[in-house]
C-alpha cells in the first residue's frame, strides 16, 4: 500500500487528486470494513475507497495497480456473459487479458482437479435481464 | 416458514463443500431452503466500477423475487450478504421511491446469524453421533460475517462467538484467539496472490501460537485462502504448517454422523484426513 488508509483520508482533505486516483491504496483496499468500524471519527473510510475506485475509473486515471484493475474488468466481462461468475471462466478472462499465464498453475491445476472449478457453470435464464443494467 | 436460499456464485465451484454440507446440515435440522428463482451473481465489489445502476441493480433483481415469492433470503456467502442487505437498506431509506412498489419485506441473513439461534444449537445437540474432541479449531469469520455492524447485527463484531458455540454444542471446543475477524486478502487472492500469502501466514501463526490444530470459517473466499495458499506459505517460510480449514457446516454435518463427507475432503488442497483419522470415513454413523 502506497498509502495507508488515514494518509488517503487527509490528501482527499488536502486536495490531492491525482496522487490519490492514481495511488495503488485505493485498489488494494478489500474492503474488509475494519476501517469505518474503528474509526473513531465515524468516517466510513470504506465507502470513501469505493467512490476513489469509481472516480478513477470514469476519469481514465492510470490504475496504480494495473492487474487489480484488469481482475475486476474480467469479472464483470465473465458477469455480463452469464449473470453468475464461472470461476475459470473469470481466471481465464483475466489471464488472457493480463497475459499472467503461468501464475498459479499449479494451484488451479490442483483446484480443478478437486472439482473446485466447474468447466460448464450455471447461468441466469433471463440474461436480458442483466444485460439491460450493463446498459443502466 | 418458507426461507429462499441465495448460493452466491461460489456454493457451486470452488465452495462446493460449502453448499452441500449446508444443506445436509439443514436437512438433519428439518430446514427446506428454496433456491431464489433464477438467482444472478451480487456483483460484489466489481459491479461498483461498472455502469451507472450496475452495482445496486444486480442486488436488486434479487431482492425482488424474494419480495414477490413473499420469504426471507438467507445466503451463507457474506459478501453477497453485504451487497444484498446494503442493497436492500438503501432502496428502503432512499427519499424517492427507485423501484416503484419495492417494499424491503423480504429480509436478507446469513447463514451463520441464521444457525445461531438457540434452537438451532440445541437440535444440533440432540443429534450428535460421532465424537469430535480431537478437533480443537480456531473459529475464523472474516471480515464481512461481521462488519458492517449495522448490516450483519453483530454487536461483538471485534471478538463474535457464533462458530464457537455452533461448535461447542457438537461437542468441539475451539481455541480462544485474536485474529477471528483479520481480512485474508479477499478478492487479492488472482490479482495480488502475494498480499494473500502475506495474510494468511499471519493468520496460521497466530492459529498455531493458540494451540490450533484446524480452523473453521464460514466464508467461501476465506476457505480457499486459507485452504490453496497453505502449501505456498508453508514452502516459502520453510515452517510445517498443517491446518486443514474446514467450513462450519462440514464439521456439524460429521458430527450428526453424515456418511457422505470424504466427497468433500477430497475438495480440500490440505487435506483432512491425517486430522480426521478413522472419523474421516464418516464412520460411527448411526442414523
Amino acid at each position: 500500500m502506497d498509502h495507508l488508509p488515514h494518509q488517503i483520508v487527509e490528501m482527499v482533505q488536502l486536495g490531492f487528486a491525482q496522487e490519490v486516483l492514481a495511488s495503488s491504496a485505493i485498489w488494494v483496499c478489500t474492503s474488509c470494513e475494519a476501517c469505518a468500524a474503528r474509526c473513531p471519527n465515524g468516517i466510513d473510510v470504506g465507502a470513501m475507497m469505493g467512490a476513489l475506485r469509481k472516480m478513477a475509473v470514469r476519469r481514465r486515471t492510470q490504475p496504480g495497480d494495473g492487474n487489480i484493475v484488469a481482475f475486476h474488468t474480467s469479472f464483470l466481462a465473465a458477469l455480463k456473459s452469464r449473470g453468475r461468475i464461472g470461476e475459470l471462466d473469470l481466471v481465464l478472462r483475466y489471464k488472457l487479458r493480463t497475459h499472467l499465464f503461468r501464475q498459479d498453475l499449479p494451484v488451479g491445476l490442483a483446484m480443478l482437479r478437486r472439482g473446485r472449478l466447474p468447466l460448464f457453470p450455471s447461468r441466469v435464464r433471463r440474461l436480458r435481464d442483466i444485460r439491460r443494467l450493463f446498459r443502466s | 416458514m418458507r426461507i429462499l436460499y441465495y448460493p452466491g456464485c461460489s456454493i457451486h465451484s470452488s465452495a462446493r463443500a460449502y453448499g452441500e454440507s449446508t444443506e445436509v446440515v439443514c436437512r438433519a435440522l428439518g430446514i427446506t431452503f428454496e433456491e431464489l428463482e433464477d438467482w444472478n451473481c451480487c456483483g460484489a465489489k466489481s459491479a461498483q466500477l461498472g455502469a451507472a445502476g450496475l452495482f445496486a441493480g444486480l442486488p436488486a433483481r434479487n431482492l425482488i423475487v424474494a419480495e414477490q415469492a413473499g420469504a426471507d433470503l438467507v445466503t451463507p456467502c457474506p459478501a453477497c450478504h453485504q451487497r444484498l442487505a446494503a442493497t436492500r437498506a438503501a432502496l428502503v431509506e432512499a427519499p424517492e421511491r427507485l423501484i416503484p412498489g419495492y417494499r424491503g419485506t423480504a429480509k436478507v441473513t446469513h447463514l451463520l446469524k441464521f444457525l445461531s439461534d438457540a434452537e438451532v444449537a440445541e437440535q444440533l445437540a440432540a443429534r450428535v453421533v460421532t465424537k469430535l474432541n480431537h478437533l480443537n479449531p480456531v473459529c475464523y469469520y472474516g471480515c464481512l460475517t461481521v462488519r458492517p455492524a449495522h448490516l450483519t447485527g453483530y454487536a461483538d463484531f471485534e471478538d463474535p462467538h457464533d462458530m464457537e458455540r455452533l461448535l461447542g454444542a457438537v461437542g468441539i471446543v475451539a481455541r480462544p484467539w485474536s485474529y477471528k475477524t483479520d481480512c485474508c486478502g479477499a478478492g487479492l487472492n488472482v490479482p495480488r496472490p502475494e498480499v494473500v500469502r502475506e495474510l494468511v501466514a499471519r493468520l496460521y501463526d497466530a492459529a498455531l501460537e493458540a494451540g490450533a490444530n484446524c480452523i473453521v470459517t464460514c466464508c467461501p473466499l476465506c476457505q480457499v485462502n486459507l485452504d490453496i495458499r497453505q502449501q505456498e506459505v508453508a514452502g516459502l517460510t520453510g515452517k510445517a504448517i498443517y491446518l486443514p480449514v474446514f467450513f462450519l457446516t462440514e464439521l456439524l454435518a460429521l458430527a450428526l454422523g453424515h456418511a457422505d463427507a470424504p466427497r468433500w475432503w477430497r475438495t480440500h488442497l490440505v487435506h483432512p484426513s491425517a486430522l480426521l483419522g478413522g472419523v474421516a470415513a464418516g464412520a460411527g454413523a448411526a442414523a
